[in-house]
């Protein structure tokens, strides 16, 4: 994935993938429900959470997404 | 032989594209891979045209850009070119470096360039100017560092190891090291363009090129990236390259060994799929180095030098220490002098 500002490549894991590809434009609620439903099995609901949890802070903390209001 | 190992990775489209931009340049480098001439040919892409493929490569989700040459800042139009990429790709930008001045080095980190690399070759101005034919040009090149770093742009060094600056190797880190530099490359000799005729004066021995390597001492805060053993990786898998006349090309280092088709005629992702280009992605080679492998995750090693010393497209890699199997890597087969190198027998037709 490519970020511009500051410009930087990043590969990511399958999980931290899969919450980019879900969170563009989801409200949080909609986020989990829609991760839970790739993850849920082989994961438990827990682990799913927390993994989902970890790829976001992962995607915010390097700038690939951000939390919007219009995203709830 | 059956070829029994293959990458096992596979990519329906590019992410990354290599653009040699032009093929003229300010240097007249004794290496040169693009056999540069001073002015640009007329048949090179236009600035309209390169526009149109970089629109292209957007559209078809490609996410990186490597431009080189040639000297890209030697052709005027290039930034109107880098400002196009702006924020839309990782655009990298390779250069020998003398060109850039404060201003347009600050222009570069406005447009949002993620990183150049800069062709240093020795620690000497004696060694470089020497490589490069143009006295001055060591210390235009160092300018042109300090340009980059003061403005914030992120820099790397490159350096194509060879007989004449392989005794300063470590001196060359030490001079990254003090300018400021975090990240550097040493990168081997390739059998492409004018250096082919000074094979014999250039290339060192395989072993000449490892007690080079092992003999160094990376200064602290600096990241030294090489491609010999054990980081040997067959790169075909994901590269993709076209000339400054349109060619893809794969890789720019199988520049006189391949030719996919020209932009000119087909879309560029007709020419990804052409059946060498997709044999060579596949990896298939009769060899792999295990510890290559695991680093690199592919298999082989490169397949330019590969095809350069056997003529076969799945042969072992001879710059990688354990498929070398006595190659003499200071003695290039009489075929590759050509133009237009094609080996004796089926491999060449």
């Amino acid at each position: 994935m490519f970020r511009p500002e500051p410009p930087r490549l990043f590969t990511l894991n399958v999980s931290a993938w899969l919450a980019l590809e879900l969170c563009r434009g989801a409200a949080p609620g909609e986020l989990e429900r829609a991760y839970l439903d790739e993850m849920v099995p082989p994961l438990d609901a827990a682990a799913a959470r927390r993994r989902l949890q970890e790829a976001l802070e992962l995607l915010v903390t390097n700038g690939m997404v951000e939390r919007t209001d219009a995203a709830g | 032989m059956t070829a029994a190992i293959c990458n096992p990775m596979h990519l329906e489209t590019p992410v990354k594209v290599t653009i040699s931009f032009t093929h003229s340049c300010n240097l007249d480098c004794r290496h040169c891979y693009a056999s540069c001439t001073r002015a640009p040919a007329p048949r090179e892409l236009t600035t309209a045209e390169w526009l149109a493929f970089i629109d292209y490569l957007y559209e078809n989700d490609v996410i990186a850009l490597l431009f080189e040459g040639g000297e890209p800042f030697h052709r005027p139009d290039f930034m109107d070119v880098v400002r196009h990429c702006a924020r839309r790709f990782m655009v990298r930008i390779r250069t020998n470096g003398t060109l850039l001045t404060p201003a347009l080095a600050r222009e570069l980190r406005q447009a949002g360039v993620g990183t150049v690399l800069v062709d240093v070759m020795g620690a000497r101005a004696a060694t470089h100017d020497l490589l490069t034919g143009v006295p001055g040009s060591f210390e235009r090149a160092l300018a042109g560092v300090r340009a980059l770093l003061e403005a914030g742009v992120p820099t790397q060094l490159l350096l194509i190891l060879n007989r004449h600056n392989v005794a300063e190797v470590q001196d060359w880190l030490a001079l990254a090291h003090a300018l400021g530099i975090r990240r550097v490359a040493i990168l081997r000799l390739y059998p492409i363009g004018r250096v082919k005729a000074r094979w014999r004066e250039m290339a060192l021995s395989l072993d000449e090129m490892t007690a080079a390597l092992d003999a160094l001492a990376v200064p602290e805060g600096l990241t030294l990236m090489h491609s010999w053993h054990p980081n040997d990786g067959n790169c075909c898998w994901q590269m993709a390259a076209v000339n400054a006349y349109g060619d893809s090309i794969g890789c720019t280092y199988l520049r006189e060994l391949v030719h996919y088709g020209s932009i000119r005629t087909m879309p560029f992702l007709e020419t990804w799929r052409h059946p060498l280009y997709r044999e060579l992605r596949a990896g298939r080679v009769d060899q792999a180095c295990p510890s290559c492998s695991d680093s690199q995750g592919s298999c082989g090693g490169c397949r330019s030098t590969a095809f350069a010393f056997h003529g076969r497209w799945d042969a072992p890699d001879p710059f990688d220490v354990t498929l070398n199997q006595g190659t003499d890597l200071r003695a290039l087969p009489s075929w590759m002098l050509s133009a237009g190198p094609r080996p004796p027998g089926p491999a060449g037709s």
